[in-house]
C-alpha cells in the first residue's frame, strides 16, 4: 500500500510544479 | 467577563505590542544574507558547514519559479521521509513503548500534515508514536515548515520593496537563517523555561501509578490472539474490569512544545495538548506559550514595514490584524462566560460560565484567548476543547480559520496571506475612486490580482468541496459522534482546519479512517501549496515592477483608512464565502439551543 501513498504524494506536487509553470506562462502573457 | 480576564488581556495586548519592533528588527537581520547577529560567533561557522555540505550558494539569488521550485522539492522530500520514519518506527530506536509501524493512511495524513505546517493529528501521540517518531518525524518538521512559511513571506516582502529585479532571495538561505538563528536558539531558551516550569523531558519508559479510587469499567473481550471477540448477532463482547493503575506517558515534551507554540505547529506531545499538565504546567507557561504563537507573525509586520521604508504600514496591518484577534477573543469570552442556557435548564450551575471541555486551571478567560490567537494564527495547539464550546463562541475559531489566518496568522503564512488581502483591498480601492490600482509605487495589474484571486479562491473551493463530499457520504457521516448541526460543524470544521493549515479539531471527529486521512491530507497540501505558488508569482510579478514614486494620488497604505479597508476586506470575502455553511452549523445551533431544548 506504500506506493499508492507515494504515488498520490508525488502527482500532488507534480501538479503544484505544473501550477508554477502556468502561472511563469500567465505571467509572460500578461506582461506583454 | 470579570476583571481578571479584562487585565489579562491587556497585559497580553501589551506586551505583544512592546515585542513587536525588537522582533522585528531582529528578523531584518536574520532574513538579510549578510545580516549581522550577535550569535554570528557561534552559529555563522555552522552556517557555511551547512552551505558547503548542501552545495549551496548563498549569493545567488533565485527568480519566483526557483524559489517556488525549491520550497515544493524540499517539501516532498521531507515528506517521504517523515512518511517512511512513522511506517518504519517499530524497527527503529527511540521507542521504548514498542509502538508498531503508523498505517500507510495515517501515516500520509501525518506526513502531510506536518509537512504543511498544520499538525492535524489523527491519533494520540502518547499511544501511536515513538520518540524518535516525534523528535524526527515530527519536531523536525514544525521548525522546518515554520522555516519555509518564513521564508516565502520574506520573499513576497523582496518582491514589494524591490525595484525591478528578477530574483526573490534565496529559499535555502533563508530557511537556513530561519531556523539556524531565529528559530533554534528561542527554542531553546523557552525549552529550558518550560522544564524549569515543570515540563517534562526524558526518554523513559511509562510509569505506572496507582488510581485513588479505583473503579469498574466494561471494555472488549479479546482472544489470545488480542482479537475482540464478538457474540452471535457480531455485537463486541464486553467484560468488566477493575482499574486499579494508571499509565503515565513520558517523553522529550518541553523541546517539542517549545517549537510546537513558536513555529505556529500545534501538534501535541499528548492528545489532549495544551491542556495536559506535562504540556501546560503553570498559569505562566499558558501565558508565554499563547504570547509565543503571535511573537513572529506580529514581528513580520514590523519587518515589513522596514523593507518597504514605510514604517506606517507596517503598523497598520499590525493594527488591522490586532483589531480582527480583539473582536474575535471579545466574542468568543462572551459567548463562553454566558454558558449554555440549556445545562442551565438542567440544573448545571453556569456561574463560572461554560466550563465544557475546559481545563479548570485555566477557566474561561485563558480557553477563549487561547482559542482565538490558535485560530488566529495557523497554531492549532488547544488548552480546552473547541468541541465543547458554545456554538457562537465555536464558531469564532472555526471563522478565524475561514478567514485566511491572517490575524497575525502563522509564522511567515499569516503575512503572505494578509498582503494578498492588501492587493485586493487596495484593487477594490483604485476600482472605488477610478484610479490604477498602486501599492507602495508599484502598479497593481490584471496578473496580479489574477494570481491574488487564486491565492484566496482555490484552498476555499477545496475546504467547501470537500466538506460537502464529507456531508453526503457514508464515510463521511460515519465518523461524526454528534448528531444535527453540531455534527456539521464537526465536519467543517475539519476541513477548514486542514486547509487553513491549522491543524486544531472539533473533537467528535473520528478522523483515523482511510477516506478521511486521504482528504484532510490532501486538505492540508492543497492549503498550503496552492496559497504558495500563487503568492510567490505574486511576487515575482511585484518585484519586476518599477516603484514610481507616490504622489498625492496614490492611496495610501496607512492610516485608519486603510487599516479599515483592509479588515473589510478580509471580513467580506470570508462572510460572503462561509455563512451559508457557518448557518448550518453553528448558527443554527445557537438559534436550536437558546430557542428550544435542543443540545447537541
Amino acid at each position: 500500500m506504500d506506493i499508492v501513498w507515494i504515488i498520490i504524494s508525488l502527482i500532488f506536487f507534480g501538479i503544484c510544479l505544473a501550477y508554477v509553470g502556468f502561472l511563469a506562462k500567465e505571467g509572460t502573457t500578461w506582461k506583454t | 467577563m470579570n476583571a481578571n480576564g479584562w487585565i489579562q488581556l491587556a497585559f497580553f495586548s501589551i506586551v505583544l505590542l512592546a515585542l513587536t519592533k525588537p522582533m522585528g528588527l531582529y528578523l531584518v537581520r536574520v532574513l538579510d544574507v549578510n545580516g549581522r547577529t550577535w550569535l554570528d560567533p557561534a552559529l555563522k561557522p555552522v552556517e557555511r558547514l551547512i552551505y558547503r555540505v548542501a552545495g549551496i550558494d548563498p549569493t545567488k539569488e533565485q527568480d519566483w519559479q526557483g524559489y517556488a521550485i525549491s520550497v515544493l522539492i524540499f517539501s516532498l522530500v521531507t515528506l517521504l521521509l517523515t512518511y517512511f520514519i512513522l511506517r518504519l518506527q517499530g524497527v527503529l530506536p527511540l521507542n521504548p513503548q514498542s509502538f508498531s509501524g503508523v498505517s500507510g493512511d495515517l501515516a500520509f495524513n501525518t506526513a502531510a500534515s506536518f509537512t504543511t505546517n498544520t499538525n492535524w493529528q489523527n491519533y494520540a501521540g502518547e499511544s501511536t508514536l515513538s520518540y524518535l517518531s516525534q523528535m524526527v518525524g515530527l519536531a523536525f518538521h514544525n521548525f522546518i515548515s515554520a522555516a519555509a512559511g518564513i521564508a516565502v513571506a520574506a520573499a513576497l516582502v523582496r518582491g514589494i520593496a524591490r525595484d525591478k529585479t528578477a530574483t526573490l532571495g534565496n529559499f535555502w538561505t533563508d530557511l537556513t537563517r530561519s531556523c539556524l538563528y531565529l528559530l533554534l536558539p528561542i527554542c531553546l531558551v523557552f525549552a529550558v523555561f518550560l522544564v524549569s516550569q515543570g515540563m517534562i523531558q526524558n526518554f523513559s519508559t511509562y510509569t505506572t501509578a496507582k488510581v485513588v479510587e479505583p473503579y469498574t469499567t466494561q471494555v472488549v473481550k479479546k482472544d489470545a490472539g488480542g482479537q475482540g471477540i464478538k457474540d452471535a448477532q457480531g455485537n463486541p463482547l464486553m467484560e468488566d474490569v477493575k482499574v486499579e493503575t494508571q499509565t503515565i506517558p513520558q517523553g522529550p515534551v518541553a523541546s517539542q512544545v517549545a517549537i510546537k507554540m513558536l513555529g505556529t505547529n500545534g501538534g501535541g506531545f499528548f492528545n489532549a495538548n495544551a491542556s495536559h499538565p506535562f504540556e501546560n504546567p503553570t498559569p505562566l507557561t499558558n501565558f508565554i506559550q499563547i504570547l509565543s504563537i503571535f511573537l513572529i507573525p506580529a514581528g513580520l509586520t514590523y519587518y515589513l514595514g522596514r523593507m518597504a521604508s514605510n514604517q506606517k504600514h507596517g503598523w497598520s496591518v499590525w493594527t488591522a490584524m490586532f483589531l480582527l484577534f480583539l473582536v474575535g477573543v471579545l466574542v468568543c469570552w462572551y459567548a463562553e462566560a454566558h454558558g449554555n442556557p440549556r445545562l442551565t435548564a438542567l440544573g448545571v450551575d453556569q456561574t463560572c460560565g461554560n466550563m465544557e471541555g475546559k481545563e479548570v486551571r485555566f477557566g474561561i478567560f485563558n480557553s477563549s484567548l487561547f482559542a482565538t490567537v490558535t485560530t488566529d494564527a495557523s497554531c492549532g495547539a488547544v488548552n480546552s476543547m473547541h468541541d465543547s464550546f458554545t456554538p457562537l463562541g465555536g464558531l469564532v475559531p472555526m471563522f478565524n480559520i475561514q478567514l485566511g489566518e491572517v490575524v497575525f496568522g502563522g509564522v511567515g503564512a499569516g503575512l503572505f496571506g494578509m498582503l494578498v488581502f492588501v492587493v485586493l483591498a487596495i484593487f477594490l480601492a483604485g476600482l472605488m475612486v477610478g484610479r490604477t490600482p498602486e501599492y507602495l509605487g508599484k502598479k497593481i495589474e490584471s496578473f496580479d490580482i489574477q494570481v491574488a484571486a487564486l491565492a484566496i479562491l482555490v484552498p476555499i473551493v477545496f475546504l467547501l468541496g470537500f466538506a460537502a463530499l464529507a456531508s453526503t457520504t457514508e464515510w463521511g457521516v460515519k465518523a461524526l459522534n454528534n448528531a444535527g448541526p453540531h455534527g456539521f460543524s464537526e465536519m467543517l470544521y475539519a476541513f477548514t482546519s486542514c486547509i487553513g493549515n491549522n491543524g486544531s479539531a472539533f473533537a467528535g471527529l473520528s478522523g483515523n479512517a482511510p477516506w478521511y486521512n486521504l482528504t484532510l491530507g490532501l486538505a492540508t497540501l492543497i492549503g498550503r501549496f496552492l496559497l504558495i505558488v500563487p503568492v510567490l508569482a505574486l511576487a515575482g510579478s511585484l518585484g519586476r515592477k518599477k516603484t514610481v514614486p507616490q504622489s498625492a494620488g496614490s492611496f495610501p497604505v496607512s492610516g485608519p483608512t486603510f487599516t479599515f479597508l483592509l479588515i473589510g476586506t478580509v471580513i467580506i470575502v470570508g462572510a460572503l464565502t462561509f455563512f451559508p455553511a457557518l448557518s448550518l452549523g453553528p448558527i443554527v445551533e445557537h438559534f436550536l439551543m437558546i430557542n428550544s431544548s435542543k443540545l447537541f
